[in-house]
């Protein structure tokens, strides 16, 4: 290789990562140049701490819940042998499927005062509302329960994958010293996963930070709110601007933070010594103690919202719109923007496999993208817009979107693509260009099919992220492209949640096959 | 081999997801007329199946081709924003005037001197120098127990702000416009302290934080967590005309009352309305549009699944709404709703209502 | 014989922030012959393979196939055109592609047909015929290195350089697998560079070795003249066991012997023969495979081990007599460091 300088031939990925980061320094540079004035004032005076308060609470509280409801469900399938385990290894994954809006559609119902929940109750013991204490949906740890159990599986794919992943010998050491299960997963396992752990939750708190639809149905104050909040109640998207760039300070750390624990994963996954263990048979008590608590997750946070989905939808008898332009809308948009994020994570990948300093810009630029919410992507790409002079409509509208589609998710299609490429010899690099291939030969004989693998999980992803995506599409989508999120949002805020249930659920419906193939897909490479 | 496969696998679905979806039809391109249709652009913070039958109405009276971006009003503000001149958009509807007034602000609506909208529309529901005009009414009222409160306790705003309403109000937050716009004409007539005094007694006297929409407020009321809960009227009107027996029972178990200011002054009425766009094209085919929709046929249809009121006096009530109470509009001019409205967000966030 | 060029490195330098970490290094590798580059890790002889291959720029220095400038002060040639085979401490086989693929992989300048042909010539020679179609994952250590091996010679590379390829070999199979896998390198008559930590192996399969201490070439020769005449005491030590003894310790026919007046000696063990000579008394035995290793007290203060095949086995505290061969003792006093 010749020697670290910065070559003519990092300038196109440098550009196309430029691209792909336009949006989000395009509102950043308005938040931070536009003048402040009055309402700012009273934000940064009134609101902000609270916002910002808020936001890191929702976060915390979801990241407490996210590593509950993951990692004891991970370290169990992967080590154990129970009744289920082979369904719930993969059915575990299922809840990202469900948008973190619909999720809060759903428990809002079934939690509410009027619910069926509560009105179980006060049938059963005659109370009135206000004799009993319920939880309550509607508040920061409701809103940070719907996102972590919508959000959840990210950790657990990680953890399944750093348990899996780990020396045998190191858990047979430990056996053979005398560990009992429990402290093996207290002494050994977790600590050795736990930095990979961290690292998933520390995405996943990236795309709670970035949540819109959830916290806004809960009115949760939180900082992504007060974007929306200052923008539709001060009329200022400046502010908006501003709040985001806060946001994206938060969501930078959480990105630096997984960076610093990746680091700290070591030599782990070199060479053959490391295979997965074999699994224990658990006694039949722990057993079904295993079964039921996995089984209650997925009751959790999938069975349950999505069933009382399905309740409302039939007795209301909601079905009478015809929901197939939406469903064929929604689908052919995920399709082309996965098309274009997976082609933009593949560029980053690739081009920044050799040059650190490039990488380094490119993660940076698409994890500020991954984590500002899709209404801040939309502001920058209306000033956008607004310099270019164009109308928001046709093909340029539909440009403007997969531009924001890209510019938001290149980051979670990035993720699995580094993660295969980290698990390759270094040396198959040097080998190939040895026998004489580069460029795009060696693009297509080696880089694509050693990818092949990543390359299918980061595609699916995309493709559910994009099915999920809501406030970008409802800002530039033009006439006649509505989606089924799009529809769902609009019912929702008007207050016909019945309606609103059937879009919600076919979005679920439409995003189950790719989760299912991606399962599919995690626990075959895991057995081979 | 596998590798590959994967790849071959993988791609394939993502060509197949593109090409098994054939463009959704785009209203623009899809016209085969020989000669060019005139196309009227319409930006609507609404979204309702009547609305769109009734599009198709006036296309086929009127003879033109009708696009429709549905939205919600804050994002179609900033989309003809970032449009400027370019922007298609002829007509906007949107429902409050607080709302219609944000867009005029922005500058994206011109003042339109009809003599056929101003006769049709009364005075006070129109913007004072015809940037917008009334569609329908919209009424902020009080749902609540009947058990618990008589109609003469709750007759005015200022009674909710008593101590005997403690812990028994439910209402949502207060950067939603309904309530912007409540609390706009009420700095209106009383001036910023007061207003900001009666909000602070307001949250004093709430039964939980801000919470959900308006008709969640009304659940909660028959779910015995307050029993009073600060909703516009048609909320509670489509609960009681609603599939499910629980919601029909949840309205009749309530009812709703439209309160004054203060004795004799008049109710807080809003509309939703119609703006003529600063770009559009042809000012009047717009205007035919709006008075297309001020016809009782575009009366009915407009307030057929909203349960609004009708805003000519004519017109037939949707059913439903037979329930609501009489009331006598306070006459504020609807420009105040947008003036007061940034103060209005001030004062919420200082009495600390969420 | 051959009319193949040879590999020719000649004063090339490479630093790393600051650091010298291959200084000056001249090194010829002769076509159809296998030189083995040895020395500890950290020594530089990674870079300087990495330089040879063109995978590192040199500071200084050129690289020359023959007469053909591969890197120089003008010249670089990128990896990818070097035409230079790589042979990789994991082999880096393509784990998409069968043994045929990863062989065929670098022919792809032949048109189809052909690149079967020759792929297949090369498995072939290689021993491969049987797994032809198999994947990486499912051959043997061995197989995957000669399948490295035909991969980096089917292209017909002007050199040959290999990066500890046997290190992950099972050890009971690989005295076979090198002797199998250096035959097929010197049948394709090509400069072959065999870069190792263990001296026996680069003692016993190559035909010149170079010895890499701190960045410097010590010294470059045939494995005989490098085991017995080292010119330096690193040198020395890279190839065997090396000891060391003050020249008053010892006895004074050994010393007359050697003849020179040096104060410190180095010595392998098998200076040290057990039979005749001079008598001293056995303070401690090790048995290593064919030959025994014991430690000799010459006096109260002195102890010299010696490397002997004995007829019996032999005891702590027993008087034997040893004899000293002065052809593997060095003296470096002369060659100061």
């Amino acid at each position: 290789m010749p020697r670290f300088t910065l070559s003519p031939r990092v300038i196109p990925p440098a550009l196309f990562i430029g691209l792909v980061g336009l949006p989000v320094l395009v509102a950043v540079y308005t938040g931070l140049t536009a003048g402040g004035g009055e309402t700012w004032d009273h934000i940064l005076n009134n609101r902000l701490v609270p916002y910002t308060l808020t936001t890191l609470i929702v976060l915390a509280v979801s990241a407490v819940m996210m590593l509950g409801l993951a990692v004891p469900a991970a370290w169990l399938t992967s080590l154990y042998e129970f009744p289920g385990r082979r369904f719930f290894s993969w059915a575990l994954i299922l809840p990202l499927a469900m948008p973190g809006y619909v999720m809060a559609y759903a428990w809002a119902d079934l939690m509410g005062v009027a619910g069926p929940l509560q009105a179980s109750i006060r049938e059963m013991t005659g109370w009135s509302a206000r004799d009993y204490w319920f939880p309550n949906l509607f508040s920061a740890p409701g809103l940070a329960f719907v996102l972590a159990s919508t959000l959840f599986p990210y950790v657990y794919i990680t953890a399944r994958a750093a348990f899996t992943m780990q020396s045998l010998a190191t858990l047979e050491a430990a056996r053979s010293l005398g560990t009992p299960p429990l402290g093996l997963f207290w002494k050994v396992g977790l600590p050795v996963a736990l930095p990979t752990i961290l690292a998933g939750v520390s995405l996943a708190l990236m795309e709670a930070a970035a949540d819109y639809g959830a916290a806004d149905f809960l009115g949760v104050q939180t900082l992504g709110v007060g974007i929306v909040r200052s923008w539709m109640s001060f009329g200022q998207a400046d502010t908006a601007a501003r709040l985001a760039l806060m946001l994206i300070l938060i969501a930078s750390a959480f990105l630096i933070s997984a960076r610093v624990f990746q680091g700290q994963r070591g030599s782990q996954q070199t060479s053959k010594r490391w295979l997965t263990p074999r699994r224990t048979p658990l006694p039949a008590i722990w057993g079904a103690a295993a079964s039921l608590l996995c089984a209650s997750i997925l009751l959790l946070c999938f069975a349950a919202p999505v069933l009382r989905l399905i309740w409302l939808v039939v007795e209301t008898r909601a079905a009478t719109q015809d929901f197939w332009p939406l469903l064929r809308t929604t689908l052919l948009l995920g399709a082309m923007g996965t098309l274009g994020a997976f082609t933009a994570a593949l560029v980053f990948t690739l081009a920044t496999k050799r040059s650190g300093a490039l990488r380094f810009g490119a993660r940076m630029v698409a994890a500020a993208g991954y984590a500002a919410p899709g209404v801040v992507l939309g502001l920058g790409a209306l000033y956008i817009l607004k310099v270019s002079g164009q109308a928001l409509s046709g093909s340029i509208a539909i440009g403007f979107l997969l531009w924001i589609y890209v510019s938001r998710f290149t980051s979670a299609g990035v993720e699995p693509l580094q993660s295969t490429i980290d698990r390759l010899p270094k040396s198959l690099d040097d080998a190939t260009r040895s026998l004489g291939v580069r460029g795009v030969r060696q693009l297509f004989r080696v880089d694509l099919p050693l990818l092949a693998p990543g390359a299918i999980a980061a595609g699916l992803i995309l493709f559910v992220e994009i099915l999920k995506e809501l406030p970008a599409t409802l800002m530039l989508r033009p006439f006649g492209w509505d989606t089924l999120a799009v529809q769902a949002h609009a019912y929702a805020t008007d207050e016909r949640l019945p309606q609103a249930t059937l879009p919600s659920l076919l979005i679920v419906l439409a995003g189950l096959i790719p989760v299912i193939l991606l399962s599919w897909r995690l626990s075959r490479t895991e057995r081979t | 081999m596998t590798y590959r496969t994967h790849m071959i696998v993988g791609l394939s679905l993502l060509v197949g997801a593109v090409a098994a979806c054939s463009n959704p039809t785009e209203p623009a391109d899809s016209a085969t007329v020989a000669e060019p249709q005139r196309t009227l652009t319409l930006y609507s913070a609404r979204h309702y199946d009547s609305d769109k039958a009734l599009y198709a109405m006036f296309e086929e009276q009127a003879g033109v081709n009708l696009d429709v971006r549905e939205s919600r009003a804050d994002q179609l503000i900033e989309t003809m924003k970032a449009e400027g001149d370019q922007s298609p958009a002829d007509v906007i509807i949107t429902a409050d005037a607080g709302s219609l007034w944000r867009f005029q602000d922005a500058g994206l609506t011109q003042a339109v001197a009809s003599d056929d909208l101003s006769a049709a529309v009364p005075q006070n529901y129109r913007q004072s120098q015809g940037h917008w005009y009334g569609l329908a009414r919209r009424l902020r009222g009080i749902a609540y127990d009947p058990a618990r409160w008589s109609a003469e306790d709750l007759a005015t705003w200022d009674k909710l702000a008593e101590e005997d309403k403690s812990g028994e109000i439910c209402v949502r937050s207060s950067s939603n416009i309904y309530n912007l716009s409540l609390m706009s004409e009420i700095i209106h007539r009383y001036g910023a302290d007061d207003a900001q005094a009666w909000a602070t007694a307001i949250v004093g006297n709430m039964a939980r934080n801000p919470q959900g929409g308006d008709t969640d407020q009304i659940r909660a009321i028959a779910a015995g967590e307050c029993s009073i809960a600060i909703v516009n009227h048609y909320y509670w009107v489509r609960l009681g005309a609603s599939e499910k027996e629980a919601d029909r029972n949840v309205a009749t178990s309530t009812t709703f009352l439209v309160p004054e200011f203060s004795e004799g002054s008049g109710s807080h009425v809003n509309i939703t309305g119609a703006a003529i766009s600063a770009t559009a094209d042809d000012v009047a085919l717009a205007e035919e549009f709006i008075a297309f929709l001020l016809t009782d046929t575009g009366q009915s249809y407009l307030t057929r699944d909203t349960k609004e009121l009708p805003l000519l006096d004519g017109s037939a009530l949707p059913t439903g709404v037979e329930n609501v109470p009489e009331f006598i509009a306070s006459g504020t001019s609807l420009d105040v709703y947008g003036e007061n409205q940034a103060e209005a967000q001030r004062l919420f966030d200082l009495a600390g209502w969420n | 014989m051959s009319l193949n060029p040879s590999l020719i490195a000649q004063g090339l330098s490479r630093s790393f922030s600051g650091r010298t970490v291959v200084d000056q290094a001249n090194l010829l590798i002769e076509p159809g012959q296998v030189t083995a580059l040895i020395g500890p890790s950290g020594s530089g002889k990674t870079t300087l393979l990495r330089m040879l291959a063109g995978m590192e720029t040199p500071d200084t220095g050129t690289v020359r196939s023959g007469e053909d400038v591969l890197s120089g002060p003008q010249t670089f040639i990128p990896i990818e055109k070097r035409r230079i085979g790589l042979v990789f401490q994991d082999f880096a086989l393509f784990p998409h592609l069968s043994v045929l693929g990863n062989v065929m992989f670098g022919l792809h300048k032949l048109p189809k047909p052909d690149r079967v042909l020759q792929a297949d010539i090369w498995i072939e020679r290689l021993g491969l015929a049987h797994r032809r179609d198999a994947y990486p994952h499912q051959l043997s250590g061995g197989e995957q290195q000669r399948t490295a091996i035909a991969r980096a010679l089917a292209p017909k590379p002007v050199a040959i350089l290999l990066d500890e390829p046997f290190s992950g070999l099972d050890p009971a199979m690989r005295d076979q697998a090198r002797t199998a896998a250096l035959e097929a390198v010197r049948a394709a008559e090509i400069p072959a560079l065999l870069v190792t930590h263990d001296a026996a192996e680069a003692l016993v399969h190559a035909d010149q070795v170079a010895v890499i201490h701190e960045g410097r070439i010590l010294q470059s020769d045939t494995p005989d003249m490098v085991y017995r005449s080292p010119n330096n005491i690193a040198v020395a030590r890279a190839l065997g066991p090396l000891h060391e003894i003050a020249a008053s310790s010892l006895p004074d026919a050994w010393r007359a012997q050697l003849g020179t007046t040096s104060e410190t000696f180095y010595y392998r063990p098998e200076a040290i023969r057990v039979g005749e000579g001079v008598a001293c008394t056995i303070s401690r035995t090790r048995l290593a495979g064919p030959t025994t290793q014991l430690d000799l007290k010459l006096s109260e203060t002195a102890t010299i081990v010696a490397a002997c095949q004995p007829g019996r086995a032999l005891a702590a505290g027993e008087t034997v007599r040893a004899s000293l061969n002065p052809d593997f003792v060095f003296d470096f006093s002369e060659k100061p460091l």
